[in-house]
């Protein structure tokens, strides 16, 4: 039977197996920028349906009015999320396969499930409002939940994930404030902040 | 030296008893095929060294049933966790009353 005796050989491999049982570290940065552009693609078609980026009192009252825009812009969205899961999946796959493991293990379960959760009623609470007509509040209540569910699946991954979930929840919490800059902030922070964390994470780890 | 030495449990000088117990230190729970991912070993390897654990009283079995596929589990126990940590501790020790003199 193989054994190890000497102790920093044991407790290298202590911390290995414990590192890799509890800590998802395959999340490709690349995923990172996909969504950003994705996001940027996102703000630029709803300015092409609304004429403007900045949400002023006009903007929501066009919106109560006629039903047309809020479905073009829901269909903005939502094919902007789908996009953005399948190039997350993409790049995180090929990452780990590159790597020689499995993109299913212990951790990257952990890691999806304290992501997927709270932004899942994060989407369904946006649905809420939007058929509240409470529009005000969807950007922010994206920014807001995405925060929160990063920096629920951060503690599963690295420490750079908590701090883009901090970053993301006080956009929202400003655009919860000053909902003008609703649209903006959610440019900057699915798009700019984003794509600037997948570049980071990409410069740092996979090169 | 001598109580150093004493502390060292012979039971994890075994590779893979070793990574299970590291594994379980930091999980709730684990399943069989996930703890043989994770270590990558043999269903034979891994299974007799989960029984020896379980004879020491280092480890819980738990089977269920999910959609008539048993599915079996795994977490540490009161002991274990005790004796993972004064083995741990014993370790620390040994690297560091060991460092001086490198070789073996």
């Amino acid at each position: 039977m193989h054994e190890s005796n000497h102790p920093s050989a044991q407790i290298e491999q202590i911390r290995d197996i414990m590192t890799r049982s509890t800590t998802f570290v395959s999340l490709s940065g690349l995923s990172g920028i996909a969504a950003g552009i994705l996001a940027f693609v996102a703000v630029w078609q709803t300015y092409r349906i609304l004429g403007t980026v900045w949400l002023g009192d006009n903007v929501f009252a066009l919106l109560r009015e006629s039903s047309a825009p809020v479905h073009s812009l829901m269909f903005v969205f939502l094919l902007t999320l789908i996009a953005a899961l399948i190039a997350a999946f993409f790049f995180t796959w090929r990452r780990v396969r590159g790597l020689g493991q499995e993109l299913w293990n212990m951790a990257s379960k952990r890691f999806a499930i304290h992501l997927a959760l709270p932004l899942l009623a994060g989407g369904i609470f946006a649905l809420a409002l939007l058929q509240r007509g409470a529009f005000e509040l969807i950007c922010p209540t994206m920014l807001v939940f995405f925060g929160v569910a990063l920096l629920n699946a951060g503690k599963y991954s690295f420490s750079e994930t908590i701090v883009l979930g901090v970053i993301e929840l006080v956009l929202g919490l400003i655009a919860a404030v000053w909902v003008e800059s609703g649209l903006v902030l959610w440019g900057i922070g699915f798009g700019a902040i984003t794509a600037g964390y997948g570049i980071v994470m990409f410069l740092k780890y996979e090169r | 030296m001598k109580q150093i030495i004493d502390h060292i449990n012979r039971c994890f000088e075994n590779r893979t008893r070793l990574g299970i117990m590291a594994a379980l230190m930091v999980n709730e729970s684990i399943d069989f095929k996930a703890l043989k991912q994770l270590l990558g070993i043999t269903d034979g390897n891994l299974s007799s060294n989960i029984s020896t654990l379980e004879q020491y009283g280092y480890l819980k079995v738990k089977k269920r049933f999910i959609e008539k596929t048993s599915n079996t589990s795994y977490s540490i126990t009161k002991t274990g966790r005790k004796a993972f940590q004064d083995h741990l501790a014993a370790l620390e020790a040994l690297i560091k009353g060991v460092e001086p003199s490198e070789g073996e």
